[in-house]
């Protein structure tokens, strides 16, 4: 089916279902509703805040009938363009399905409506001494069904692991608008296809999450935090390696290579040694008594490895002023360059030195500056490309590294993205990693369960080279 | 906040926003509404395009840029350093001298509020009235709404307009005393609903030892002019009150409202220089501006409240609401509660996001009063769970919202005081520490002169 623009009487029937006060297709909410989180402007027909499954499912089935795509849209913080209108139609929000529907304390899960805040769960629950692990950076500002849609990561992922890890039952509404329910509330359920973990991940091309049954743990008792450095990466890569067999697991393994130090050096609280080459902060959690024995041994283990620097803390003002290091990162590289190419490639943990080896190359290559830091505990490095987009020249390299970098990656054994998604940021350099038949697959299902292709087109396998022409650009003065 | 040099902000600095959403975490707005035109994120996305001419500056792009309480949240949150608050302003300007404001504003912010005698005339007209317009609500001393008003809600609670102004009171006063030369800045809030606030407040500089001066003809600072785009009436306020102030002499001009503080420190720099001011005339105006609550840090044992620290049963449990326009916009967040926690007989308990906005945001909590009351709720709640039987504060904009959102909620019991009015009380019971040269706490006698050009 032609896919066509929103008709009058398309608008209209829209209207009837989330109510006119509930929709708008004013420009300036359009232009609201333009961008997410990758700072890319397409331009949507209509934009809508159904209340809840029943709404958005009778969209859906409008949007087959009439023919046109659906959108849909958690807080817009996804970094590869996910939630960006690229062919037009309907953004769709789940920022009305904001309650949290009831935390089961005694069988540690939660029910949740897909646009809570990932956040204010982790605060909810942590009052009850639970603890909800999937902590991705935009934690405070991104939504659940966002996250799992993305199958988002964070830093805790290295002894955690992910959101798709926590996620153990889903209501979806089905591109063709029927509701579904996947997975089960208790802990082992090996009934039908694990259609939770096709839609986790799924990047919201197969389906519009409006509920989940998250999976909570204990909240562990105290946390020890360390920051330590070292004249050398290769030296940074062995303290990890000799971490991760110690028989301990950081619940935080985070990285930082010289480029990254040199732009937070003055923003922060304590000394760095000029020969820092690499940084890393690391935490340990659990009970109080254990997690300092832990940070004894990690010491043992850094100063082996050549730590230059070994700093602790011990209450959360100090371990804040270390996480100062990580967080600082972002102000600081902005007043580099003014954009930043944020890259989440993930390679197997041992290929980090050589990751950064390679990417290092690729910046003197291509003359590009290139920050990287990021999750070295699981290999999910955050490689950034600075660049000044007034600079075309400098754009064009930077473009030409990006593609290095993706064919470095794979050429590791390492995976595109790590916790970003393909979105359209990454969609072209997808067939360096899935194979023509995988990707075949991929594309049958989707057929398979969006006939009409309403759901989020042109995203992921879908790519079309030519959407940069539907971006909103600024008219030449 | 990273405060540096912005005098050059311009409204084209809205494109330098990634739309990466860290804002709407801290935004009350966002927090009670959710949708991307109340975020900083949103409205810095509708100013680009209209500085890329791709919409108009009517219809909702003015609506939306109004919804904001320019409490500088996001400002501060922003991890690529986005000037959002001077971006808003400037917007905002832009909007006022284009497409205009609404008549009624319009003629508010650009001809009565830059002609003070008119002004103060209205002000007045409105204390005869307020009686016959208000009924009075039990367990408090905010007044309700009888006939339905344009500008106020009426379910709202405002204080009643003040028996005797401020200024009408100490026009002119002048009270010598050993230490520096010290003005008095009152504001339009604590000059016609809170004088008391203001006179605690010349106790408590005196007490210091210091002299005192109230400039007779001092205006308003004009922040709400600057907010609703009136650039050219707050430049006329700040040439005034400059020309006040400079009669004087002083070695510091002191406050104790947070907005008028805020806006005299870092606006009227740039604003006295479009006037055509001399550096040197504006850098001796500008650099003596203080909070009340930096003053009397400084100024140290002579308004201590001596005794022992006491906790639980026996101590006045206070919390403490940092106003946006002084923990925020000057970083004065350590004194009042070094104010507080030095204090006998006073337990500061903690509070739960005590730098969240309360709600007001000036002309917004009039405009939005249905936002406004929303936002405002979550700090009553905030309040409620302290414990407190008092909430402390220093801004008289943020005491009078407070107020209204405990009343709303069924907490009228619990107190909303300023930082100087809980130290005046604490003096007032600790006579012998607060006796200057026979100033009775509760009105000053000692009027040793009038001086200026009254």
């Amino acid at each position: 089916m032609e896919l066509k623009g929103l008709g009058s009487k398309t608008r209209e029937k829209i209207r009837r279902i989330v109510g006119s006060d509930n929709c708008s297709d004013r420009p300036e909410d359009l232009y609201l509703y333009a961008f997410d989180a990758m700072n890319r402007r397409f331009l949507p027909e209509m934009v809508a805040h159904p209340a809840d499954a029943s709404q958005i499912s009778s969209i859906l089935k409008l949007a087959n009938a009439d023919g046109f795509p659906v959108v849909p849209r958690g807080a817009g913080t996804g970094l590869t363009g996910g939630s960006l209108p690229v062919a037009g139609g309907l953004i769709l929000t789940t920022s009305r399905l904001n309650r949290i529907i009831g935390i089961d304390r005694e069988n540690m899960t939660a029910w949740v409506e897909s646009g809570v805040i990932n956040g204010d769960l982790q605060a909810e629950v942590e009052k009850q001494s639970l603890f909800f692990p999937p902590d991705p950076s935009s934690a405070k500002f991104s939504t659940l069904g966002g996250n799992a849609a993305e199958n988002a990561g964070g830093s805790r992922a290295v002894k955690y692991g992910v959101t798709r890890d926590y996620v153990m039952a889903l209501e979806v509404v089905m591109p063709t608008g029927e509701i579904i329910h996947t997975g089960s509330a208790a802990m082992k359920s090996v009934t039908g296809y694990d259609l939770t973990r096709l839609l986790v991940g799924s990047e919201g091309t197969l389906g519009v999450i409006t509920r989940l049954l998250l999976k909570l743990i204990p909240k562990p008792q105290a946390v020890g935090s360390m920051l330590t450095s070292f004249p050398e990466v290769r030296q940074a890569c062995m303290a990890v390696t000799n971490i991760m067999t110690s028989r301990i697991v950081p619940s935080t393994l985070e990285f930082m290579d010289r480029s990254a130090i040199d732009c937070v050096k003055d923003y922060l609280d304590l000394e760095i040694p000029s020969e820092a080459a690499a940084l890393l902060l690391i935490e340990v959690d659990g009970p109080p008594g254990v997690v300092e024995d832990q940070v004894a041994i990690l010491e043992n283990v850094c100063r082996e490895a050549g730590a230059i620097l070994f700093q602790t803390a011990s209450t959360p003002e100090e371990r804040e002023s270390l996480w100062k290091a990580r967080r600082s990162i972002s102000p600081a590289i902005m007043k580099i360059r003014p954009l930043k190419i944020n890259e989440d490639v993930a390679v197997p943990r041992m290929k980090i030195p050589d990751l950064i080896q390679g990417v290092e190359e690729i910046a003197g290559k291509r003359d590009v500056r290139i920050v990287n830091f990021g999750h070295a505990g699981d290999g999910n490095v955050h490689v950034n490309l600075l660049i000044d987009p007034e600079d075309k020249d400098e754009v064009a390299r930077a473009h030409t590294a990006l593609e290095d970098l993706f064919k470095l990656t794979v050429s590791l054994g390492g995976s595109l993205t790590g916790e970003h998604g393909i979105g359209i940021a990454k969609a072209p350099f997808m067939y360096l990693e899935v194979d023509k038949d995988t990707m075949d697959v991929m594309r049958r299902i989707k057929r398979a369960l969006d006939p009409n292709n309403i759901l989020n087109p042109h995203k992921t396998f879908d790519y079309e080279p030519d959407i940069a022409d539907r971006e909103i650009r600024a008219p030449d003065a | 906040m990273h405060r540096e040099n912005r005098t050059g902000v311009t409204f084209d600095a809205a494109s330098s926003c990634v739309k990466c959403g860290t804002c709407q975490a801290v935004c009350p707005v966002f927090g009670a509404r959710a949708v991307e035109s109340s975020g900083a994120r949103g409205k810095m996305a509708l100013i680009e395009a209209v500085s890329q001419t791709l919409i108009q500056e009517t219809g909702h792009y003015r609506e939306y840029l109004e919804t904001c309480l320019l409490c500088g949240a996001c400002d501060e949150a922003c991890p690529s350093n986005v000037p959002t608050l001077d971006i808003m302003l400037r917007a905002r300007e832009k909007m006022a001298s284009g497409v205009g404001m609404k008549t009624g504003k319009s003629l508010i912010l650009n001809h009565l509020l830059g002609a003070a005698k008119t002004f103060n005339l209205a002000v007045r007209t409105g204390r005869t009235l307020q009686g016959l317009m208000f009924r009075r609500v039990p367990a408090s001393s905010g007044l309700r709404r009888r006939f339905p008003l344009p500008l106020i809600a009426g379910d709202r609670t405002v204080p009643k307009l003040a028996r005797h102004f401020f200024t009408d009171r100490f026009h002119g006063l002048v009270m010598k005393g050993d230490g520096p030369r010290v003005g008095i800045f009152a504001g339009c809030m604590t000059n016609y609903f809170y004088p008391e606030m203001g006179e605690g407040m010349i106790g408590l500089v005196a007490a210091t030892g210091a002299s005192v001066a109230v400039p007779g003809k001092q205006v308003c600072c004009g922040m709400p002019a600057l907010t609703g785009g009136a650039r050219g009436t707050v430049r006329d306020l700040a040439v005034q009150n400059l020309g006040v102030f400079e009669k004087y002499e002083l070695d510091c001009i002191v406050t104790g409202c947070a907005t008028c503080g805020g806006n005299l420190k870092d606006n009227y720099g740039p604003l006295l220089k479009e006037a055509g001011i001399p550096e040197d005339r504006i850098d001796g105006f500008v650099s003596k501006i203080l909070d009340i609550n930096e003053f009397l840090f400084q100024a140290g044992p002579a308004v201590q409240v001596h005794g022992e620290k006491v906790q639980g049963a026996q101590a006045l449990k206070v919390t403490y609401h940092h106003p946006c326009h002084l923990g925020r916009l000057q970083e004065v967040r350590d004194e009042p509660i070094a104010l507080i926690e030095s204090m006998a007989g006073v337990q500061l308990v903690p509070m739960e996001e005590a730098d969240r906005c309360c709600g007001m945001g000036g002309s917004f909590s009039i405009e939005h009063y249905d936002i406004s009351k929303e936002v405002n709720d979550r700090k009553v709640k905030n309040i409620v769970a302290s414990g407190a039987q008092a909430v402390v504060t220093s801004c008289p904009a943020c005491i009078l919202h407070i107020r209204d959102g405990l009343i709303r909620n069924g907490h009228g019991e619990i107190e909303v005081l300023h930082v100087t009015d809980l130290i005046s009380a604490r003096l007032g019971n600790q006579r012998s520490t607060f006796k200057v040269q026979g100033l009775r706490f509760n009105g000053v006698k000692q009027v040793i002169g009038k001086a200026g050009s009254t």
